[in-house]
């Protein structure tokens, strides 16, 4: 009933915070499945050590005591698009070097990558982000890996990839929580 | 000014300090059974010692007698009797410090050179391209995934052309777009090991292409007696045997004449008269792009129908 008497933009905020909900948990349950295969195609240990591995952010390391949960958004956003960018990266490394024949594996990559890019993109409307900016900037330039750093790599970005999904549905889910009428949160103020 | 510079200048001295450890060789491709002896050299800056450091192959520590201690900073493993790699993306060598953190990793494909590939056919249905189908070797591809180049030659030009459109007609196949109406290709497979160095070259020649056309176009029936028919197709740029198929109008029961050989036009005889028949007409060409090998039958001709007076 309370929905019922919310203004367009709101209701349309409404949905738009509770598609994005779906999306991300959509995303952690499609990388789980897809880092079962991926350990077992490139021979690796789930609890192998990644320390080692640098250029894929980490939901671990943000400070998020002294974050807003929009801010917090904001640093998702972020995330994500960098993870488009490695997760682009690891499906040609795929592609080319490391299971060329494996093309269902390719394509579970592959929708994994377009449902971080319409994330991406939720979030970017949520938070009131200017996209073309940073579609200019590209994406961060990495290469020179052995084959062995890309599968050690490779692992690493499924593996925060999802947690970065699950942060993201609670930083929603508390700011749907404390900000229910409101339109855009404001969380674009983080970005480099 | 002066500070910039020299931080500037010192970048590319510091970066190699990223990698605790190299492995020698890295991802190598080696050939079932063999041996392989791989050192692990860890940055004398991190203060690890050789002796402090292990291996292992696909996540199992490998036993220690397998290593030797070449200096302060180097260690080498040998493994003996190498078996075929597990996975498609290689096997993991991997050298770890005592903690076991991972140093540094190399990836082993191990399988067998590929064989050269058989049956290799080829084919065009409307002498404008060309489509190959082959199949890998006796063996297959045994671990290794192979990479296949199809090379042809093109006649009066010297020059080696490589097919561009895999997997078109399958999984080992190619396809030549481009106008070959009076070109001779000669097929040419080529399956590099991949990654690795080793590679093997298997060649065709175009006296072992089989090639196959459209049916023909054009097929026409005039009537040339009272109970017989004359069928004449259009003369054809190669040669070419034939065969012919009719059947009158309410049958689905088709007669084949299958000893026209290479004439384009062939008598009927012994027609009802006033009975609508249907005629179709198959080609299988021979010397085409210079083959020497039977070809393959060309689907038939859309019917003609025809029929003889009453």
């Amino acid at each position: 009933m309370a929905s019922a008497e919310q203004n367009p933009v709101t209701l349309h905020h409404h949905k738009l915070y509770n598609r994005t909900i779906l999306l991300a948990r959509k995303i952690h349950g499609d990388v789980a499945s897809l880092l079962e295969s991926y350990v077992e195609k490139q021979g690796l240990d789930r609890t192998i050590c990644l320390d080692s591995v640098d250029g894929v952010p980490s939901a671990a390391t943000q400070p998020e005591g002294e974050m807003t949960a929009a801010e917090r958004l904001g640093a998702g956003l972020q995330a994500y698009r960098a993870f488009q960018a490695l997760l682009g990266e690891v499906l040609e490394e795929q592609r080319t070097h490391l299971t060329p024949l494996d093309t269902d594996f390719h394509a579970s990559i592959h929708s994994v990558l377009l449902q971080v890019q319409a994330l991406a993109r939720q979030l970017e409307e949520l938070l009131g982000c200017d996209r073309l900016a940073w579609e200019a900037a590209g994406p961060p330039a990495l290469g020179g890996l052995s084959l062995f750093q890309m599968k050690l790599r490779g692992l690493k970005v499924l593996q925060e990839l999802a947690h970065w999904a699950v942060r993201t549905v609670r930083d929603l889910h508390q700011v749907a929580t404390h900000s229910p009428g409101s339109g855009p949160a404001r969380g674009c103020q983080v970005q480099a | 000014m002066i500070t910039f510079l020299f931080l500037w200048l010192c970048l590319p001295l510091v970066e190699p300090l990223a990698y605790p450890a190299v492995i020698t060789p890295q991802d190598p491709t080696l050939v079932i059974g063999s041996s392989l002896t791989a050192t692990c050299s860890v940055n004398s800056d991190l203060h690890l010692k050789a002796g402090d450091l292990y291996w292992t192959l696909n996540g199992r520590r490998l036993p220690p007698e397998s290593y030797k201690v070449l200096n302060g900073t180097t260690l080498s493993v040998t493994l003996a009797n190498l078996n075929g790699s597990r996975q498609q993306s290689g096997d993991n060598l991997v050298c770890h410090s005592r903690d076991g953190s991972i140093l540094a990793g190399s990836c082993l494909y191990v399988g067998l050179p590929p064989e050269k590939p058989v049956n290799i056919t080829c084919w065009s249905k409307n002498m404008k391209d060309l489509t190959c189908k082959w199949a890998p070797g006796t063996e297959g591809e045994t671990y290794l995934h192979t990479n296949y180049t199809l090379k042809y030659k093109l006649r009066w030009y010297g020059r080696d052309n490589t097919c561009q459109e895999y997997r078109t007609a399958g999984q080992y196949s190619c396809h030549i777009p481009k106008d070959l109406a009076l070109l001779t290709p000669y097929g040419h497979a080529r399956s590099p090991l991949y990654p690795g160095p080793l590679m093997h070259l298997c060649s065709v020649t175009s006296s072992l292409l089989t090639v196959t056309t459209d049916p023909p176009a054009d097929v026409t029936v005039s009537r040339v007696g009272d109970l017989e028919d004359q069928l004449s197709g259009r003369r054809f740029l190669f040669q070419a045997k034939y065969q012919i198929q009719y059947r009158v109008e309410d049958s689905s029961e088709w007669k084949v004449v299958d000893d026209v050989g290479n004439q384009t036009s062939c008598r009927l005889a012994g027609l009802r008269p006033g009975t609508v028949y249907f005629v179709q007409v198959r080609c299988n060409p021979f010397g085409i792009y210079g083959s020497k090998k039977a070809g393959i039958w060309s689907d038939w001709s859309n019917p003609t129908a025809a029929s003889p007076p009453r």
